[in-house]
């Protein structure tokens, strides 16, 4: 075989290689992931432990985030049904609060970035949440101004929502995958 | 034969290449982070006191926008870096991360002695792993296990109405300089 051949042959697999990497990071993330509902989280992220996949994928879609010892984050991208977030939808995400010093909600667009909306909400957490007697909450996460607990959305497009749990309850790191974490169901769409 | 040789080099060489690129991402996005942000303050070693989150921020990816940020590009190759600031009434922490963006240390305000005026403080020193330093008084020290990486203030909002308070008094004070 020639060696200009063999030459082509390289260049198209290293190409190849680099081209695959955001999908092979995707698969991977998610088989390595730790599921609970809707949300999803690691075990490893941002300590030694975690292997090339795992960093590179938090390198590119959470830079800088904190060990598990010091918060948590799950990040939802589908509802309860499994289907993905859409900012053509509405949406309603129902729980109680949550074994940590401090949490919160935030809604990211598909760019991964905090989502532009005329009353500049991004986030709901204990401190701007209007909570029902017995001590449940349930946030209005649409594209369109709501009453209450409105987390504005993107008006079209896949979005995620990172739950953050900042110095939680040891019965968080003991149970990753059972705690009760809000469900999120899906409403009308456009 | 021919071609199955022919396709397990390919085979071969496409998964070296991805394994390369995956190791190589999070040095890569990390540094050019901290490129960006030493290009802001004027080099490496510097605080840069970033305004709160919103929908135009675009340094860093899923930023919290109920936290304020401080970050400071580190370089330690030459000096160990000091990292003060004081401590407000909500939580607060300071992280390092590596050149491969692991997270190596974090401490926030619980885990503070108060002083004997009741207040706390951020008095920590970063340093090379292997190295040694002669400590400032009631400093605690950092081994870091990269001379280049990042350190990140995150200081919790709790008060609207109090963030600018918080912005003077507490994040304008976090600060990061060679020992």
């Amino acid at each position: 075989m020639k060696t200009r051949y063999w030459i082509a042959l390289v260049v198209i697999a290293c190409l190849t290689g680099v081209l695959a990497t955001k999908p092979v990071v995707a698969y991977l993330m998610n088989r390595f992931a730790v599921h609970n509902g809707s949300w999803t989280t690691s075990a490893s992220t941002g300590s030694d432990s975690a292997n090339i996949y795992e960093r590179a994928a938090i390198a590119v879609a959470g830079l800088y985030a904190l060990s598990n010892k010091e918060a948590i984050y799950y990040t939802a991208f589908t509802d309860s049904d499994g289907q993905p977030l859409d900012g053509a939808c509405d949406y309603s995400l129902r729980g109680s609060t949550l074994p940590a010093r401090w949490w919160s909600l935030t809604m990211y667009g598909a760019d991964h970035y905090l989502v532009d909306n005329v009353a500049g909400i991004y986030s709901r957490h204990a401190g701007n949440l209007e909570f029902a007697a017995d001590k449940s909450y349930s946030v209005h996460i649409s594209a369109t101004a709501q009453a209450h607990n409105w987390l504005p959305a993107p008006k079209s497009g896949k979005f995620s929502i990172t739950l953050r749990l900042y110095n939680p309850d040891v019965t968080v790191h003991e149970n990753l995958s059972g705690i009760a974490l809000p469900v999120i169901t899906r409403g009308g769409c456009k | 034969m021919k071609v199955l040789k022919l396709i397990a080099v390919f085979i071969l060489i496409a998964g070296l290449s991805n394994l390369a690129t995956v190791a190589a991402l999070p040095y890569l996005i990390n540094a050019y982070v901290a490129h960006r942000i030493a290009d802001v303050v004027g080099g490496y070693n510097k605080a840069l006191h970033a305004p709160r989150p919103d929908s135009h921020a675009r340094t860093v990816v899923r930023p919290s926008p109920d936290l304020l940020y401080t970050a400071c590009a580190f370089d330690i190759s030459e000096h160990p870096l000091l990292i003060t600031a004081p401590v407000q009434r909500s939580y607060v922490s300071v992280s390092a991360f590596a050149s491969d963006t692991s997270n190596f240390a974090a401490i926030n305000d619980s885990l503070l002695q108060a002083d004997a005026s009741g207040n706390k403080h951020f008095n920590l020193v970063l340093v090379r792993e292997g190295v040694s330093v002669d400590l400032p008084a009631g400093a605690q020290v950092i081994k870091a296990p990269s001379d280049k990486g990042l350190v990140l203030f995150r200081s919790l909002i709790t008060d609207e109405a109090q963030l600018r308070q918080l912005q003077q008094d507490f994040q304008a004070q976090q600060n990061c300089s060679p020992l």
